[in-house]
């Protein structure tokens, strides 16, 4: 049984794979607080809305080499995930970027609590 | 992509924010070192620079410490002829460390090194709830 084919598991894998990577540009923002000329940059928000209407909405360029222009997002954008990132232009606030850190981190643990109990869900029907 | 970007990239913080304090204790340190020659000039306050590095293998910005530039000039004056930095006319020059900036800055860093700590907090507490998934 492949548990991605299921809605709910495709867009929770979805939702933990954007709270890493927004994780991964919160931590450059502190490590580059005291950096002249650095500017916060966020992810922009997932929508779950457009998630369930079809993943894939846009057109690829098909490609023969990692280097041809159109390449699968993992090669322009690892770690960001392939999610689109917004430069906020603002200087880094070591408050906001905390906020931002432990909202993630609840994100994610509510995210993961959610898998284990529709995993739990589905193991009670099928009766384990 | 995984969290061990964040990590790494919260190190980098870690270890420029730790050069920092290195400096900052050398001028703390020499904050009343005159000049061993007549007229000569004292110690010179420090100055880090930080400055972000985009790191390839990761593909994340990280943070490195840069340059440390002598700050020069803005000596004060005291005058002690028995001082063996002293010129000719008797006067002696200080370094231009003023211990009020340096334990300011010294607090600032203290912050952002809690701040990058926290980071490694949180990946390493989501890393942990991901492995949790596998012992439902």
């Amino acid at each position: 049984m492949d548990l991605t084919q299921i809605p709910i598991f495709a867009e929770m894998a979805k939702r933990l794979q954007w709270l890493t990577a927004r994780q991964n540009v919160i931590a450059q923002n502190v490590a580059n607080a005291n950096t002249p000329g650095y500017t916060t940059s966020d992810l922009k928000p997932l929508d779950f809305a457009k998630l369930l209407n079809g993943q894939q909405t846009t057109l690829q360029l098909a490609t023969a080499d990692p280097a041809h222009l159109g390449a699968p997002p993992d090669a322009a954008s690892a770690a960001t995930g392939g999610f689109e990132r917004a430069d906020t232009g603002s200087p880094v606030a070591l408050e906001e970027q905390m906020m931002l850190l432990s909202q993630t981190a609840t994100d994610f643990n509510f995210t993961t609590a959610l898998y284990q109990k529709q995993i739990a869900l589905i193991k009670d029907a099928i009766g384990h | 992509m995984d969290l061990n970007v964040a990590m790494q990239v919260a190190f980098s913080g870690l270890g420029a924010q730790g050069e920092r304090l290195k400096v900052i204790s050398e001028n703390l340190a020499n904050a009343d070192s005159t000049s061993q020659t007549p007229g000569g000039t004292p110690y010179q306050r420090k100055l880090i620079t930080f400055r972000s590095v985009f790191d390839r293998s990761i593909d994340a910005t990280t943070v490195q410490a840069g340059n440390v530039l002598n700050v020069g000039g803005n000596f004060e004056r005291r005058y002690d002829p028995t001082n063996p930095g002293a010129s000719s006319d008797g006067y002696v020059q200080l370094p231009n460390v003023n211990p009020l900036v340096e334990l300011m800055d010294m607090k600032d860093a203290q912050q952002t090194y809690q701040a990058n700590l926290n980071v490694i907090d949180a990946a390493k507490a989501m890393i942990s709830h991901t492995l949790d998934l596998m012992r439902s």
